[in-house]
């Protein structure tokens, strides 16, 4: 289906949303008691009176009963799920072509794997990729296992800082204590010709000198949603037109770039290697001074769905299979699962580069066939996985894809389906070869699963029936215990032992108001809450942030709370708040709405928090403060400190340096 | 819509006429914004009206009138919000004969639901098709809205239809 097509089926389906008469100009003028001659605003501010009437609808309102027939309409394009559906590892080109499209001619790849030498990765003295407990003095990224590094907007070597400022450009910044300057600006177009498309979700990676920049490119076309000359949409953005738009018809389309810059001199740094792999970066990882790389690339570019194709095998033949700089990934490397059509699906790639003393280098690559959007990642394996949909677009069943890898090499396991839906990395953990799950699942009725499987992904044992009713909110894997929150109208905090794989069992169960959203293991056997304060009945009333002694694990009780009304925080992206523990410190994103100030605006501030074995105190809040003094700007922030100062990158904007021994801002750069 | 700035500048300072024909401008939106977040009509009607309400009362207040398609959406995201959490806790038991069926498909022939089709994005690529494709807005004024990079919207924009497009290509015409 062409991106076109979709945006008009829901936009034409939108358009038919009956508007109840409760709400329209008449009515709600009639409400507000607006005569259009006065000028009297008696108002009061709040909820409106009138009540639409009914009870309360079912959850299930949302999830509509309809037809039960439909009909898979068979496109000429699409191959159906004919004899294809057995397909050997010899002759893997041949046969995925043949499959894609009946007939195809043979052709022959030379192997994709660079051979590695032992110990060429470049491991200079001090090695940052260590994330031991130990406080060497800075703040190191809030990975979820330790070793294993998440990329991020920002981040720093214990000295400088390194920012992603509007995607395209990375801002490197020397700390000094109470001061901080910019060294250097370094342009990602140097590396990237950025003339024909755009850059998105920029992200960074720093590891023994070398800055590491992970950015997806998207190529201008006349047939992208991004220009579009019809009757119903206008030119979506004023920097693209006619003289910009190659419309190519090779090439995928939108690519990862994978840049290696080092930055011994932050004053100059120096572009190494570009590397380019086909398709969208759902994630990335760097271990062991190896960078892994998960990519989504449909089978058929963009190009395909608005373009005539009058050799269709030869099309395919150039284009259907992923390339990593410009060089066609081996047949052997794709494994094939059972699958309906090629039309709209894709290959889930991960490929791993070496980050070299004086380059970085394409290692390995694995491809599958699939679409797993999300990932975790122990030391030794990666897990991509995915929802299936059942009935009533509820989400029913997961897919998982189990990968290993060491020094570069990526082999793929196995894959396995569970009944359940994850909630987020979280609730993922390996240990011990086994890998637990937390999920909730949503059949006849909802409750909550803890699954065992060993290291092929077979089911070893489970609890389930957990929490009827409730949902799962956070979970936290410590070596053989699992915390985990489910909530519903009371949040019960459960522990669960999995030290014996053949029993495991739910050994502590904490009921309380509100929930937690996120959790983390903070002092010597405290677990850290972050999340909602909410009435008996479930209605949420802010901000809430729980410190809980685990240290009886069969009777976990709550130390202390912090809450805050109108207050809460978005829980989008985890790395949004700063997590230190060997500091005491954690930081957070904390919007405040304000429902009954006159100046109708919600806030979001930096806010730090002093955090020890039994109280929680907000020490800071923190807003950029523009020198015009713009009160409607909205920011977004990072905070990490380094030694005895606290830095917060106001994003897309600047840095501030706040003294943590009296919580002063010293000193602010801007950007731009 | 667009809304001439005169007409902005008239509501602030008091010309209800003037509110009255932005309402009439936006009122659509903003039902099918908060409709789509929501899921059902009655909690969608609700959170409309008690925006309007703070968006009347307050409107005097309004320094920027180019700020104020932004202070719209983000009074009515947030009713929206408050909405969804006291909504969200009452769950139910997925019974046959519990389900309400306010939205059936009147057509004999094979139509989607598109409250169920948006269920499987997550809440900001919800926000995002629902304003730049059903609203109509282009990538940089839902970013002014929403807070984000404009290729940051353009970008999870393209895989919110990528993941719509798996669920919805069984519908194609």
């Amino acid at each position: 289906m062409k991106d076109r097509e979709i945006k008009r089926m829901l936009k034409e389906k939108s358009q038919e949303l009956k508007i109840p008469d409760g709400i329209k100009p008449e009515s709600i003028m009639e409400k507000l008691d607006i005569k259009t001659t006065q000028k009297n605003r008696h108002i009061k501010t709040g909820k409106i009176i009138w009540m639409t009437g009914t009870a309360m609808t079912v959850l299930a309102a949302c999830l509509v009963l309809y037809f039960t027939g439909f009909t898979i309409r068979n496109s000429s394009k699409i191959i159906s799920k004919s004899a294809e559906n057995e397909i050997s590892m010899e002759n893997g080109r041949e046969k995925l072509i043949d499959s894609i499209y009946k007939n195809s001619k043979e052709k022959k790849f030379s192997r994709y794997t660079n051979e590695i030498e032992e110990n060429v990765v470049y491991d200079a003295e001090g090695d940052s990729s260590k994330n031991e407990s130990t406080d060497d003095g800075y703040y190191k990224n809030n990975d979820q296992v330790n070793g294993v590094n998440e990329s991020d907007t920002t981040i720093n070597d214990g000295k400088h800082i390194y920012t992603v400022n509007d995607e395209k450009e990375v801002c490197v910044i020397t700390t000094n204590g109470a001061s901080v300057s910019i060294d250097s600006k370094i342009n990602l177009n140097d590396a990237v010709n950025e003339d024909y498309g755009n850059l998105s979700d920029t992200r960074l990676y720093y590891y023994n000198n070398k800055l590491i920049v992970v950015t997806n490119y998207s190529e201008y076309n006349s047939y992208s949603p991004y220009i579009v000359d019809d009757e119903e949409n206008t030119q979506d953005d004023s920097d693209v037109n006619s003289s910009n738009v190659k419309d190519n018809e090779e090439g995928y389309g939108n690519y990862i770039y994978v840049i290696q810059y080092d930055v011994s001199n932050s004053k100059e740094p120096e572009l190494e290697t570009v590397n380019k792999v086909e398709g969208d970066c759902q994630e990335s990882r760097l271990s062991d001074g190896y960078l892994y790389i998960i990519s989504y690339r449909y089978v058929f570019p963009e190009y395909y769905y608005y373009n005539e194709i009058s050799d269709k095998k030869d099309y395919i033949d150039k284009n259907c299979i992923p390339r990593i700089n410009d060089e066609e990934i081996n047949c052997e490397s794709i494994e094939f699962p059972d699958n309906n059509s090629y039309y709209n699906s894709g290959y889930e790639i991960v490929a791993s580069f070496a980050v070299m003393e004086d380059k970085m280098e394409a290692v390995d690559v694995m491809a599958t066939m699939g679409e797993n959007y999300n990932l975790y990642a122990s030391k030794d394996n990666i897990y991509t996985y995915s929802s299936e949909y059942g009935q009533y677009y509820v989400r029913v069943k997961t897919n998982i894809t189990k990968y290993s890898y060491n020094k570069g090499k990526i082999e793929n396991v196995g894959s396995t389906k569970i009944n359940g839906d994850i909630l987020n990395q979280f609730s993922l953990d390996e240990y011990k070869g086994y890998l637990r799950v937390v999920l909730t699942e949503r059949d006849n009725n909802i409750d909550n699963t803890l699954i065992i499987l060993d290291e092929n992904l077979q089911e070893v044992n489970k609890i389930q029936n957990i929490a009827n009713g409730e949902e799962i909110y956070s979970a936290k894997f410590d070596g053989d215990k699992c915390y985990f929150v489910t909530f519903r109208n009371t949040d019960p905090l459960f522990v669960a032992d999995l030290s014996d794989v053949n029993n495991p069992s739910i050994i502590s169960e904490l009921k309380m108001t509100g929930y937690s959203d996120y959790l983390q293991l903070w002092g010597k056997d405290t677990l850290l809450g972050v999340g909602c304060e909410a009435e008996t009945d479930g209605s949420q009333t802010g901000l809430k942030i729980s410190l809980f002694d685990i240290s009886n694990k069969t009777e976990v009780k709550e130390l202390s709370k912090y809450t805050d009304r109108n207050a809460y925080i978005d829980n989008y992206d985890y790395k949004d708040m700063m997590i230190a523990p060997e500091k005491g410190l954690a930081g957070f994103n904390v919007n405040k709405y304000y429902d009954k100030s006159y100046d109708y605006k919600r806030k979001i501030t930096f806010d730090l928090f002093y955090i020890d074995d039994n109280s929680i105190r907000k020490v800071l809040e923190f807003r950029y403060n523009d020198a015009n003094g713009d009160e409607d700007e909205y920011y977004k922030y990072r905070g990490l400190y380094i030694n005895n100062y606290l830095y917060i990158v106001t994003e897309d904007t600047g840095v501030s340096a706040i003294d943590l021994s009296d919580f002063s801002v010293k000193e602010t750069e801007k950007f731009n | 819509m667009k809304i001439h700035k005169n007409i902005i500048l008239k509501a602030v300072s008091g010309d209800n006429e003037a509110f009255a024909s932005i309402y009439e401008s936006i009122y659509k939106e903003m039902y099918r914004y908060a409709y789509y977040m929501l899921g059902n009509e009655h909690d969608a009607e609700d959170s409309v009206a008690e925006a309007v309400v703070d968006i009347y009362g307050q409107l005097s207040g309004l320094k920027d009138y180019r700020a104020f398609r932004k202070w719209v959406y983000i009074i009515l995201s947030a009713k929206c919000s408050q909405k969804r959490k006291e909504y969200i806790n009452k769950h139910i038991s997925i019974e046959q004969d519990e389900i309400d069926i306010s939205e059936k498909s009147e057509d004999k022939d094979v139509s989607f639901d598109l409250n169920d089709a948006l269920m499987i994005l997550d809440e900001e690529e919800k926000k995002i098709i629902i304003l730049c494709i059903i609203n109509g807005y282009k990538s940089r004024e839902a970013a002014e809205i929403l807070e984000l990079n404009a290729s940051t919207i353009r970008s999870k924009q393209k895989r919110a239809l990528a993941k719509l497009k798996k669920k919805l290509e069984v519908y194609q015409p």
